[in-house]
């Protein structure tokens, strides 16, 4: 459970804390409602984190699964966003996890002689650096801005989308993700600049005549 | 820290040299609204009079703006029904369970309550009507001597009417009727 200095009488004014306290009592419909409340917002999350509709929408109810065993456990020492982002960002970076382990394996086994560097971070951050300035199609910029978020690492990645996406302060993304808040500040600026560095054609390319 | 992981956090990305006082984590976190006004207005100055500090916060700032370029997925219906339904399965099919029992019971008790007080009605009503008939018809059968009441109080007594009938006083004047 997540833990802040903030007394819980704090947080009772969230009115979706209110709700999940009434999904305590057994109340359905409430839950209804913060399913209704959050579920695009998850797969937003969901799916830039890692970049599958289909997994991401496993996820989304994963996380709700989640939520909803844990009512029984549920005390409100954090506003329920915070909360819900906070197992919906612990999932995920567990999905990323076994899938990486799944590819790691796969090419351990294929064995197939390849020397150069197969990361896709690497291979976006080499080709950013090389590619020429040029103007690209809205679809090749949505391509190549999410294989940018990619290749961040899964921190990174989760730190970036609950800012830019969810709003969320430094504050609260070190609650959601178990960090302090020079750790968020630091883990941002080194996020934002591997986007800079990954995303520095494109800007250019923007700015260009 | 996985190898991607130092790959990502401790790359040296090209930037360039900062005022005193101002670290490069700032900038970003100035972006983000996260510094005190002290910082806030020290970045500000150093962006005015510097045009590579300026462009390093454009830079970032733009590269901020892209990801707006991301498509944002909104949950279909079928998701919501299919995430409702896979938590009913789970605990909320016990819970509707009950609520659809105590819906059941409730209305079971109105109808009880219901019919009760029907069947009270209805057997007030013909309880009611048939004192009334019965009393209606001792009324119909009694209304001659009701009618001769008056006559037959002054007469006095059934005895002196029964020697009158036996005297055949009344033969005659029924006849003629």
């Amino acid at each position: 459970m997540i833990s802040s200095d903030s007394t819980p009488v704090s947080y009772l004014r969230d009115p979706d804390v209110l709700l999940m306290l009434r999904v305590q009592g057994g109340d359905h419909a409430a839950f209804v409602q913060l399913v209704d409340a959050y579920q695009s917002r998850l797969l937003g999350l969901m799916t830039h984190m890692v970049s599958d509709r289909t997994a991401a929408e496993d996820l989304v109810q994963e996380t709700f699964l989640r939520v909803y065993r844990a009512r029984d456990r549920y005390e409100p020492r954090a506003r329920f966003s915070t909360w819900l982002f906070h197992i919906a960002g612990n999932l995920a970076r567990n999905r990323l996890r076994k899938l990486k382990r799944r590819r790691e394996q796969s090419l351990d086994q294929a064995e197939a002689g390849v020397t150069g560097d197969l990361r896709p971070g690497a291979t976006l951050l080499e080709r950013s650096s090389l590619m020429p300035v040029r103007q690209v199609s809205q679809q090749e910029t949505k391509v190549r801005v999410q294989e940018a978020l990619d290749s961040l690492s899964e921190r990174q990645r989760l730190a970036v989308l609950l800012s830019k996406f969810e709003g969320m302060s430094y504050s609260d993304i070190g609650l959601t993700m178990g960090l302090t808040e020079p750790a968020v500040k630091s883990l941002m600026f080194r996020a934002r600049e591997n986007l800079r560095i990954a995303l520095q054609g494109l800007i250019q390319g923007e700015e260009g005549p | 820290m996985n190898a991607q992981d130092r790959l990502h956090e401790s790359h040296e990305s090209p930037r360039g040299p900062l005022p005193d006082g101002i670290q490069h984590e700032d900038l970003v976190a100035y972006l983000d609204g996260e510094v005190d006004e002290q910082l806030a207005l020290r970045i500000e100055a150093a962006v005015a009079d510097d045009v590579a500090v300026q462009a390093q916060l454009n830079a970032l700032d733009a590269t901020w703006g892209l990801l707006d370029s991301l498509p944002t997925p909104i949950a279909s219906e079928e998701l919501t029904q299919r995430t409702i339904q896979s938590l009913g399965v789970i605990a909320a099919a016990p819970s509707a369970f009950r609520q659809h029992r105590s819906s059941v019971a409730k209305w079971v008790r109105l109808l009880v309550w219901g019919g009760g007080i029907l069947l009270s009605t209805v057997a007030g009503f013909s309880l009611t009507f048939r004192d009334h008939s019965r009393q209606d018809r001792e009324l119909i059968r009694d209304w001659p001597v009701i009618q001769q009441l008056k006559d037959y109080t002054r007469i006095g007594s059934v005895e002196y009417l029964d020697e009158l009938r036996d005297e055949e006083v009344f033969r005659e004047s029924s006849e003629n009727e």
